[in-house]
């Protein structure tokens, strides 16, 4: 063969070959590029979602109360499913196109998570209003077979029930029809007539039925299903440890330090909830150890009614509250103070743009309330001063709130978290038994874990860890590490079985799985409120695209980060002339050595709004500008603040952090943090109380005595009063006297609160070793009461029996 | 004599259908592999810091090696428009109804690889440029060598300009979240 036929020959082999190759390397770059723009689309459309949720959030007053919450979780999903459809090139009204590729969608909030995915639900029958039809409505009727219904759309022509019989005929048995015309009568069920089987089904929801759409049943079991994505319910970050009797808690965890817990330790149920600290961050002296008589309530109630209170901090760090009124009384100054500044500033405008005034007094008014003596002609800058002098008054109070939170949170976390270490030192993680309400099992089997939770170790036993110069719960000490095990298994169980739910029931090519996270996805999606996106399945060149997207929220209204704690010198709080910082930012100083604290949620999303006022509805109270430097870029010449830097500073850090979280809306959070033990019930124990309190008396807040009827011969006799006393103790009670009404029906619950200052020093158990019985004593002379069970005579000794068999129940209130 | 003329010819073109052409051919597949590497890497750089509000020594480390790793020298411009938040910021008492406007300014790589290297300790940054939610991250790469593909075009046809480059990466995205240490 010539070279030319060899050459002709190679080119004939090779050319195809090269040809062939390179489309398809090009289809493949075009593949990977298609894939690079899905995951951007993914993720721009999963931060659309969190910005939807930042906003409602911001702009919604019960943002942090659940059932708000879940819708605006919804409108969240929605706008996911929108803008994923819009950047996938298709119009939003094909949302339900692309809700198919979207197993799941994640949303960790502070105390819990909801999973928002398809779910198979029956179909409801709707009239033309979109409302469910029950049985019972006008328009449904029975069919023959007793199990399945009809219905047509009801029609108001029928002018009484009468006309309504005629429904009754034809074969199958109709419901009456109500007299539509009539609203009274609208809804109005009556029953069927003759059929005792269906009867029952008065008031169920109609579903469409899988084997006729033209037939109705109350059956769920028959109900046609469809697939609709839904909000699942909320799942808290909760977990259950049980030790035979010792103890039975749940403790539902956050995102940070707070936890809640509820239930047995021993005999007392407890319903608890606070901050977590670490136990060496404070020194112990002076008002703390005072305050840590108190019950978390109680030690809040003192901080709140402007007791003046010391702690310092283990840097040396004091921080001070209160010498200026209750929080209640500031509060109220300052909504005063703002109202003044929106009228002044209304009527400067008014005034400025020639608006009639109905009312001159009205202006003269707001000068003379903010103390300045009126002058006609100088109406306009006296305003201004109102508004000045006003703003300078908010500010100070404002930093006296501060001041009074940031003492709530640390005093209230400090007895909190003494309460645990003392009470809750037995809880291990071995001991855990249930994640977010199922069953928890560690199978030692082939099943890949995550975590086992076997150990030894004291969950809440914690410690603080000094790192430069700041005492805090260290990331990786035992709370932290199994906190987030017991979050993160909770999410990977339900959200697998959401997804694997999904997978089961579609039938298509594609199958839908969740993916394996790594550690430090993980550790994002648990530090802030965060939304995971999945796209499973979507056609994307030479292969199916699978992913997923985080993104976590900084700006939002339900967690606090301390590094998105802005501060501001407290004389120029809300001032336009001047800017807010982060702690360590140079720029950052106070004349007075004095900031005010914000989360960063306040500034970016900061308007108030007022209806009322159609002039100015919106008020914007964080005026300040964000600094070039700390704000706008975030990379600048720290200011080393920690551990030798400004001691004001520092604690603007503690008063800015404390405040921010302490004034932090919880879902989950108890209100009157507390433990119960029932020490007699008449039903069980009808031989009288003989249990002692399981704690000493120093523990004790209260003494809960419900009392039955106690009866009196002499009708004049409408009141009882008794005397409260405790073996041969001194009085250690607030009140030492209460009144009953006599011959009334109801059981009446008498609460005695012991004195926390005068039980602090007491160590042992009511009624132990007889000494510390509890009685009461009657304060009447010749007394004519009696009960049912016990007629005594009228001498006092008699009569203190009498209201002794009268108790029925006797409860333990604890710290 | 015409012979001789056409077996020389024959033997140009041979050489050129045997060994240029599949070396060319070859070559540029070699830089299409390249492209996809330094593109999934770029988007990935990208998207992870723009997801967690920071750029971080690492990641641009792992972006450099790995772009290294397809034997080319290339250009990595980083930029960042940062969101000037007191533009949007509505000043004191106007109507609810103005919506602030958006301001850019714009870092780049030179200022943003001081940050990240802090020789001078100023920053103390640990090796992390910081963002915020809102600011626009983007990174383009550009090969800066002449791969071989180039170079072979080069022999037949040359292109003149020194920004002449076939490997390129661009990615830019919104970003999600503050930053943080």
């Amino acid at each position: 063969m010539k070279l030319q036929g060899v050459s002709v020959l190679f080119a004939l082999i090779v050319l195809p070959l090269i040809l062939v190759l390179s489309y398809y390397i090009r289809l493949q770059v075009e593949t990977i590029n298609l894939q690079n723009t899905y995951d951007a689309k993914l993720l721009n459309s999963t931060r659309d979602a969190l910005s939807a949720f930042e906003i409602n959030t911001a702009n919604e007053d019960l943002s942090t109360v659940s059932d708000s919450l879940r819708t605006i979780i919804d409108a969240s999903s929605n706008v996911f499913i929108n803008t994923l459809a819009t950047n996938l090139g298709m119009s939003n009204a094909s949302k339900s196109y692309i809700e198919p590729f979207v197993p799941s969608l994640l949303y960790t909030l502070y105390d819990g998570y909801y999973i928002y995915a398809p779910t198979r639900v029956p179909t409801v029958l709707t009239d033309a209003d979109g409302n469910a039809v029950s049985v019972g409505d006008a328009g449904v009727t029975v069919n023959g077979d007793y199990a399945t219904y009809s219905y047509t759309v009801a029609h108001s022509t029928k002018e009484s029930e009468d006309e309504c019989e005629v429904c009754a005929t034809g074969g199958t048995t109709h419901i009456k029809y109500a007299d539509y015309s009539n609203v009274n009568n609208y809804m109005k069920y009556t029953k069927i007539e003759g059929h005792d089987a269906v009867k029952y089904d008065y008031g169920q929801v109609l579903y469409v039925s899988k084997d006729d759409p033209n037939k109705y049943t109350t059956d769920i079991n028959e109900a046609e299903l469809k697939t609709k994505n839904v909000l699942k319910s909320y799942m808290p970050y909760s977990a259950r440890y049980k030790k035979g009797t010792d103890f039975d808690i749940s403790v539902v965890y956050t995102l940070d330090n707070y936890i809640t817990i509820e239930g047995n330790v021993g005999n007392v149920y407890y319903t608890k909830s606070g901050y977590l600290l670490p136990i060496d961050c404070y020194v112990d002296s002076g008002d703390i150890v005072d305050l840590k008589k108190y019950s978390q309530e109680d030690a809040k109630n003192e901080v709140e009614r402007g007791r003046e209170i010391t702690l310092v901090l283990a840097d040396g760090t004091e921080l001070k509250s209160g010498g200026s009124g209750s929080y209640e009384s500031i509060s109220e100054s300052i909504v005063t103070l703002n109202t003044r500044i929106d009228n002044a500033h209304y009527y400067k405008i008014a005034i400025q743009v020639g608006a009639m005034l109905k009312d001159a007094d009205e202006v003269k008014k707001v000068i003379t309330d903010a103390g300045l003596t009126f002058d006609t002609n100088n109406v306009l800058a006296q305003l201004e001063e109102v508004m000045t002098n006003s703003n300078a008054e908010i500010n100070r109070l404002q930093y006296e709130l501060d001041k009074m939170s940031a003492m709530t949170y640390y005093v209230t976390g400090i007895i909190f978290t003494e309460w645990v270490q003392d009470t809750l030192n037995v809880v291990q993680e071995k001991y855990l038994i249930e994640i977010s309400g199922q069953e928890y099992r560690t199978v030692n089997g082939n099943e890949q874990l995550t975590y086992k939770f076997d150990s030894d170790s004291q969950i809440f036993m914690i410690t603080g860890t000094t790192t430069n110069g700041v005492t805090d719960i260290p990331e990786d000490s035992v709370f932290y590490t199994h906190k987030l095990n017991v979050i993160r298994n909770s999410i990977q169980y339900n959200l697998n079985l959401a997804m694997s739910t999904y997978n089961n029931m579609t039938t298509g090519q594609s199958s839908y799985a969740m993916p394996v996270m790594e550690s430090e996805e993980w550790q994002k999606i648990l530090t802030n409120p965060s939304i995971v996106s999945f796209l499973q399945g979507y056609h994307c060149g030479l292969k199916t695209y699978n992913n997923y997207m985080i993104v976590s929220s900084t700006n939002n209204e339900i967690s606090v980060s301390t590094e998105d704690v802005y501060y501001v010198d407290k004389e120029k709080f809300s001032n336009e002339s001047s800017e807010y910082h982060k702690i360590d930012c140079p720029k950052l100083t106070s004349a007075s050595g004095e900031y005010i604290a914000f989360t960063s949620k306040e500034a970016k999303y900061d308007k108030v709004y007022n209806k009322h006022n159609s002039l100015l509805s919106y008020r914007y109270d964080h005026k300040n500008y964000a600094c070039y430097e700390c704000i706008n870029d975030g990379n600048y010449e720290v200011n080393n603040v920690f551990p030798s830097g400004d001691a004001t500073l520092k604690k603007a850090y503690y008063i800015g952090v404390g405040k921010c979280k302490n004034n932090l809306y919880k879902m989950n959070a108890i209100d009157i943090p507390q433990g119960y033990e029932i020490i007699y019930n008449e039903d069980t124990a009808p031989a009288g109380i003989t249990r002692s309190a399981s704690l000493p008396i120093s523990k004790i807040k209260a003494i809960e005595v419900v009392v039955g009827t106690i009866k009196t011969t002499n009708p004049q006799e409408t009141v009882l009063q008794y005397r409260v006393g405790l073996g041969n103790a001194a009085n250690l009670f607030t009140d030492e006297l209460y009144s009953l009404s006599s011959n009334v029906v109801v059981e009446n619950t008498i609460v005695v609160r012991l004195d926390p200052n005068k039980t602090a020093s007491q160590s042992t158990s009511i009624l132990e070793g007889g000494s510390l019985n509890l009685y009461f004593e009657t304060q009447a002379e010749n007394s004519t009461a009696y009960t049912d069970a016990y007629t005594g005579n009228e001498t006092k000794d008699e009569q203190n029996k009498v209201f002794k068999d009268a108790i029925k129940y006797v409860r333990i209130i604890y710290k | 004599m015409s012979d001789t003329l056409i077996t020389i010819v024959a033997i140009l073109l041979a050489t050129v259908l045997m060994f240029i052409f599949p070396l060319l051919s070859v070559s540029e597949r070699s830089d299409d592999i390249s492209q996809l590497s330094v593109q999934t890497a770029t988007a990935e750089f990208v998207d992870n810091s723009r997801t967690i509000g920071k750029i971080t020594m690492d990641n641009y480390t792992k972006l450099v090696t790995t772009i290294a790793a397809t034997g080319n020298s290339y250009d990595v411009e980083m930029e960042v428009k940062v969101l000037d938040e007191n533009i949007g910021k509505k000043s004191a008492w106007t109507q609810g109804t103005v919506i602030g406007e958006n301001v850019y300014y714009s870092v780049y790589t030179s200022q943003i690889v001081e940050v990240l290297e802090d020789k001078d300790n100023k920053y103390n940054s640990n090796g992390v440029y910081k963002m915020k939610e809102g600011d626009i991250f983007s990174v383009s790469v550009k090969n800066t060598n002449k791969t071989l593909s180039q170079t072979i075009r080069g022999v037949f046809y040359s292109i003149s300009g020194s920004d002449v480059y076939t490997i390129a990466a661009q990615s830019s995205g919104v970003v999600t979240a503050n930053g943080s240490y």
